[in-house]
């Protein structure tokens, strides 16, 4: 019987996720270009395409809900095609597989941010004209062997990667002899990947190949000639400007790039690679990364901070309302009794659901799901405080009730004894108990809450790890931006168990009572 | 003198396939002070945790001013508000202070004002000599001073009867005789009181009528003169005998 409810469940899941598909194809009158904004994503990582800065210097534009400014080659050409459509540009800041879901969901307008428009993606969203024309290469380090390679042929038993989700994973076919590697996540961890030796090369193209060399004198990039090179589809290294089907404005934009020549767009690259973010630093790095990136991280901290706490509380409060819902004494009646079974049965799925799937997961459902199976476009913040709360309240919900169980049957007893409803006994006698044997967990849960928001870069949440990873795309100093970063979640976690020790503490109270020097005792009341 | 307040009829109680209590009838009278004793085991506490509905009855009645108590829409709240109890093991509410315990059914289930509830508790404290210590938490007191706590919490809800479950064996010998002395002189008021205990001399002193329970059965009632005196029943005798030599 009971399998028969969980198998029900998963199929009305999996039916669910369906619908969600079905409806990204067709909910093309999601407009979110309203009011004469043009909402751009990128990943504002992928210099010189996209990157992130502080300052808004040579014409960056300023990034939504952040502080910070985007600029590049993408965000040139962004503003190009907005003035053409009459329209001021926003950037949406978005990880690299956040977008199509984001472009479909209507968060964003258009995704320019060195797209191919590969097959694959023209089924769910359309494409303009090409805006840039690139090339494969490989990159690798300078001294390597395969430095000096000629022909893509050239490569045998090299350790060969790229980026998930792009044609450049695909491409590695075409190299004869080599060895797949697993696809990674972003340019910078294949830089570093590459110069650690992790890998021999990865395929990537050649403005990335110009950025990484320039980046790092240690690697550099392959020119083939075209008869050795990789044989590329002109869908795929051609990038364009991802848009949502039937979008009226592709017309206009194809319109606005016919009119940017060819010299044109050489000379809009070369600025780009020039302005892009410089990676050499001087004097103390510890000194030279928090002048530089400080108030980003600090920001950034702030978010995983204040998301936390909210998700906490919140967390908290659903807890204990499951927690006492949950151990309300069985009614006498039949109808209260059904009823009863029901409400802990959906409790139950509630916890079952939310303790039982990745939080990552929740972030990409609550966020895109929604807003493409139900028009619902949610603020990230608010979707992150969302997710944050509803997750924390199923695991508090399992830490209050063993709190309640915990609670000295006779507690309840003496309480019954008086008179008490159930909702009097808890709140007066068992929840204060219950709380106070909860604390050590709960303490347990915001701290993995702190780390865990981490995952909220999903759907790009500018919380400290989020930060973290922008900073070390541009400075590509892994291991340093990681290390600060780690200090400062140590600090955070380490000033939270503290607290929360003082505060168990203070409940507590003192252990002994001595008439002669209890303070209290100076005012016992009098009876009048 | 002559009004019963509580009845008990035919109470049947069993957990599972272990039957605690086979055929109880009791009748309680107004102002009545009843002394359950009998050996461990012999059901006295279940008995009591059964008339506090603290345990439902498997088969049988109890009545309260003549009304059934098992009736689906009797107020199970306002009775045990009426109905009082001190437990063996005291069971304050470790949360709260001595004088929020004795405060907090005042205030929750009766409804009473704060300053009426605080006024209500520093008297009862005062007469169990525990007002120095209002501002303790349980943890802070010892069992005597726990029991005389418990006891004024129970006194607070101004009950028609009161319930007590061997309210003096969990404490060490020299704290026994306050919390007596406290019950003693709750029985002088003219409360309804159905204590069990091991206290025989308690018993022999302070009630009006004394019950023996064996076996999951009333095996003999009467005064204490005709129970302790002349115990009728070969189980009362025998169960007296260990327990007189020590009085």
């Amino acid at each position: 019987m009971k399998k028969h409810f969980w198998g029900r469940l998963v199929s009305g899941l999996a039916l669910l996720a369906m619908v969600a598909g079905i409806a990204s194809g067709t909910s093309q009158h999601v407009g979110a270009a309203t009011k004469g904004t043009f909402k751009v994503g990128m990943e504002a990582g992928y210099a010189p395409f996209n990157w992130t800065q502080n300052t808004a210097a040579n014409g960056a534009v300023k990034i939504q809900g952040s502080s910070d400014y985007a600029n590049g080659y993408d965000v040139q050409m962004a503003k190009k095609v907005a003035k053409a459509l009459n329209k001021k540009v926003v950037v949406v800041k978005t990880s690299w597989n956040g977008l199509p879901p984001a472009l479909t969901s209507g968060k964003i307008d258009a995704i320019i941010a060195g797209m191919s428009p590969t097959p694959e993606r023209r089924k769910t969203i359309d494409f303009t004209n090409t805006y840039y024309a690139s090339k494969l290469t490989v990159v690798v380090r300078r001294d390597s062997k395969y430095a000096k390679a000629k022909s893509i042929n050239d490569f045998k038993n090299a350790k060969i990667t790229a980026q998930l989700s792009t044609f450049h994973y695909q491409a590695i076919k075409q190299m004869k002899g080599v060895i797949k590697e697993p696809a990674m996540d972003n340019f910078p961890a294949m830089r570093v990947a590459l110069e650690s030796g992790t890998i021999d090369g990865y395929v990537s193209e050649v403005p990335e190949g110009i950025t990484a060399e320039n980046a790092n004198p240690d690697l550099t990039y392959l020119r083939f000639s075209k008869k050795n090179g990789f044989k590329t589809n002109p869908e795929d290294v051609d990038l364009a400007i991802g848009v949502r089907k039937n979008d009226p404005d592709k017309a206009k934009i194809n319109a606005e790039l016919a009119k940017i020549s060819q010299k044109q767009r050489d000379q809009l690259m070369n600025e780009a690679v020039a302005n892009q973010p410089s990676t050499t630093s001087q004097g103390n790095w510890f000194i030279a990364l928090l002048k530089q990136y400080g108030p980003m991280l600090l920001r950034g901290t702030g978010m995983t901070l204040f998301i936390s706490l909210i998700g906490t509380v919140v967390g908290f409060l659903i807890g204990l309302l499951v927690g006492i819902a949950r151990t309300t004494p069985v009614p006498k009646s039949r109808g209260k009794r059904g009823l009863r079974a029901i409400g802990n049965w959906l409790l139950a799925v509630y916890i079952e659901v939310f303790r039982g799937t990745p939080m990552i997961v929740q972030a990409a459902v609550v966020y895109y799901g929604a807003a493409l199976a139900f028009h619902v476009n949610m603020d990230r913040t608010v979707a992150a405080l969302f997710i944050v709360s509803i997750n924390t309240g199923a695991y508090i919900s399992e830490i209050i009730r063993g709190g309640i169980t915990s609670v000295d049957s006779g507690q309840f007893e003496a309480a019954h004894a008086l008179g008490m409803t159930h909702w009097q006994t808890m709140t007066k006698v068992i929840l204060p108990q219950a709380i106070r044997n909860s604390l050590p967990a709960v303490t347990n849960e915001f701290i993995v809450n702190i780390k865990d928001t981490s995952v909220l870069s999903v759907i790009s949440v500018s919380e400290l790890f989020f930060s973290a990873e922008t900073v070390a795309g541009q400075n590509f100093q892994f291991f340093h931006t990681y290390l600060v970063v780690a200090g400062i979640y140590l600090l955070l976690t380490f000033t939270i168990s503290r607290l929360f020790r003082l505060v168990e503490k203070r409940m507590d109270g003192p252990k002994d009572y001595d008439l002669m020097t209890n303070q209290m005792q100076v005012d016992t009341p009098k009876i009048k | 003198m002559s009004e019963p307040i509580i009845e008990v009829r035919n109470l049947k109680k069993s957990f599972g396939n272990h039957e605690v209590l086979k055929d109880i009838n009791l009748s309680v009278d107004k102002g009545q002070v009843v002394s359950i004793i009998g050996r461990s085991g012999s059901g006295k506490s279940t008995l009591l945790r059964n008339i506090n509905l603290l345990e439902t009855p498997t088969a049988g009645d109890i009545l309260f001013h003549g009304k059934s108590i098992l009736t689906d829409d009797f107020n199970l709240p306002l009775y045990r508000a009426h109905v009082g109890m001190v437990f063996q093991s005291f069971n304050l509410f470790n949360n709260l202070t001595v004088l929020q315990n004795v405060m907090v059914g005042q205030q929750t289930v009766l409804s009473r004002g704060a300053d009426e509830a605080k006024k209500h508790a520093l008297e009862l404290l005062n007469s169990v000599g525990m007002d120095p210590f209002v501002n303790a938490k349980p943890a802070q007191l010892s069992g005597g001073q726990q029991q005389r706590v418990a006891i004024a919490r129970a006194e607070a809800m101004d009950p028609e009867v009161l319930l007590f479950d061997e309210p003096t064996s969990a404490l060490d010998p020299e704290m026994v005789d306050d919390v007596l002395n406290a019950m003693t002189a709750l029985a002088h008021t003219g409360l309804t009181m159905i204590i069990v205990t091991h206290e025989m001399a308690f018993a022999r002193d302070v009630s009006d009528k004394v019950v023996f329970m064996h076996e999951g059965v009333i095996a003999e009632t009467g005064t204490p003169d005709e129970l302790f005196g002349h115990p009728q029943e070969q189980a009362t005798q025998d169960f007296l005998k260990r327990y007189l030599s020590r009085i």
